[in-house]
């Protein structure tokens, strides 16, 4: 379209006659800043103002002023009411904000209490552990204490019983090389069938030996049982007399630890009945 | 504290808007006081319903003290503001109820669109004695039929171009001439009474 039409459009559009397309395409040239058409414009628009002066003046309802004040003041109302609501608003924002405040407080307390709970109740399971595993040694150690008085219990009874036996053959031993000093009784109830052999003055045995009671009975050693002696070289065990061939003598070897079959060891004590 | 009504009565359209922005209901009392009639008018005579232009003036006042501030910041002429305002919005409730009463017409319809007159820019220069209001009727009953009446009914009927040309049975081209021809000869007119 020339300028020359496009500026023809302007008086049509102060009057809001013109077709859309034609609209459009007078807008687009009026964007870029046309001076005659912007002046052209501003002449139209002062008559197209003027056209409505033309109109007879007439008088509005009474009313309609006192509707329109009264519509005017119910706007202003709900601005004070906006105020309030705003202010109730900014104040909810604030308690919001205060009472997230207070909880990452409450929070921060409630967790640094916690960590502290969590580490004295880790020091104090880690000191009851090792309380429990002390008093679980010492259970143990008083256990075995126990099972060793019981067992030194036992054999006293077991002792005491034979030696509380009305009828008690009495044997003893002497030391032989190269334990001359050694001695040895055995106290044999022959109601019971039981016997008490009690050492003394026998030499410490190497780590690896142990001493060895034999019954010699028909002329051949049958096991009585191994025992210990104390640091005086002194030595208590009870043993069964069994039943076999008759009983010759009663003799003791150092073995093996635990004890052998057959001695095979020294003989440090014999004593022939 | 609200203003005595000679205070109000003496102060211009322009310091009136000025109040109305800092929500003084007496400045929008006064401004309906000195302008009511004619706004009444001009929406009476576009849309010959009285009902219909009591909506459109109460509707324009509300706007006006919503918008006060608007036009106190770009200083025109208030009121040729308010008469445009006050013609666009009985153009929309023109158009409004011809599109319940013929739907039909609805695809031509959209032809009536008024290129909204830009608000934001008052390049009207209305002196608005009753002397000036009789002179400018003046100069449109001047005017040869054959161009005022289209020129009313686009201006006041929100009629186009083309479905004016339809109206009177005439070519569009005849319509766009006669209207063109019309508002030069109107503005050379009001060059002359300036």
């Amino acid at each position: 379209m020339e300028h020359s039409d496009l500026k023809n459009l302007i008086p049509a559009y102060c009057l809001g006659a013109l077709d859309e397309a034609e609209k459009v395409m007078l807008e687009t040239h009026l964007k870029k800043g046309c001076p005659a058409c912007q002046t052209a414009m501003a002449e139209m628009s002062g008559v197209a103002a003027h056209l409505a002066s033309t109109v007879e003046e007439k008088a509005p309802p009474v009313y309609l002023k006192n509707r329109i004040l009264a519509q005017v003041q119910s706007e202003k109302s709900p601005s004070v009411v906006r105020v309030i609501k705003e202010d109730l608003e900014a104040a909810a924002v604030r308690a919001l904000e205060k009472s997230r405040r207070l909880w990452i407080c409450v929070i921060g307390a409630l967790a640094l209490a916690a960590v502290i709970l969590i580490f004295l109740f880790t020091r104090e399971i880690a000191q009851l552990k090792n309380e429990l595993a002390a008093l679980r040694t010492q259970a143990q150690l008083q256990a075995q204490l126990v099972n060793e008085l019981q067992q030194q219990l036992h054999e006293k009874e077991r002792i005491l019983n034979v030696m509380q036996s009305p009828q008690i053959r009495l044997v003893e031993l002497r030391g032989r090389e190269p334990a001359l000093a050694a001695e040895g009784r055995v106290f044999w109830s022959t109601s019971e069938n039981k016997a008490v052999f009690i050492a003394r003055n026998l030499p410490a045995p190497a780590a690896d030996k142990d001493y060895q009671l034999w019954i010699i009975r028909g002329g051949q050693p049958v096991d009585a049982g191994v025992f210990a002696i104390d640091e005086e070289g002194t030595g208590v065990t009870t043993f069964e007399i069994g039943v076999g061939p008759e009983v010759n003598a009663f003799a003791v070897t150092l073995e093996k630890k635990g004890g052998a079959p057959a001695p095979e060891g020294d003989m440090y004590l014999l004593g022939t009945i | 504290m609200g203003k005595t009504q000679e205070e109000i009565a003496v102060k211009s359209d322009g310091a009136l808007f000025a109040e109305m922005a800092k929500k003084q209901a007496e400045a929008l009392s006064a401004l309906y006081d000195r302008h009511a009639a004619r706004l009444y008018g001009l929406a009476l005579k576009i849309l010959k319903d009285p009902a219909l232009a009591e909506d459109v003036l109460q509707d324009l006042f509300l706007y006006l003290w919503q918008n006060a501030e608007k036009f106190e910041a770009r200083r025109g002429q208030p009121l040729a503001w308010m008469m445009i305002l006050c013609r666009n919005r009985a153009i929309d409730k023109l158009r409004a109820r011809e599109k319940r009463q013929s739907r039909s017409a609805a695809i031509s319809d959209q032809a009536l669109a008024l290129p909204s007159v830009d608000e934001s820019e008052s390049p009207f220069a209305i002196v608005h004695s009753k002397e000036t209001f009789t002179r400018i009727a003046a100069a449109l009953d001047a005017l040869p039929n054959e161009q005022r009446t289209p020129i009313e009914l686009a201006f006041f009927g929100g009629l186009s171009q083309t479905e004016i040309a339809e109206k009177l049975q005439l070519p569009l081209g005849t319509i766009k001439t006669r209207i063109r021809l019309g508002m030069q000869k109107l503005s050379d007119l009001l060059k002359d009474m300036s």
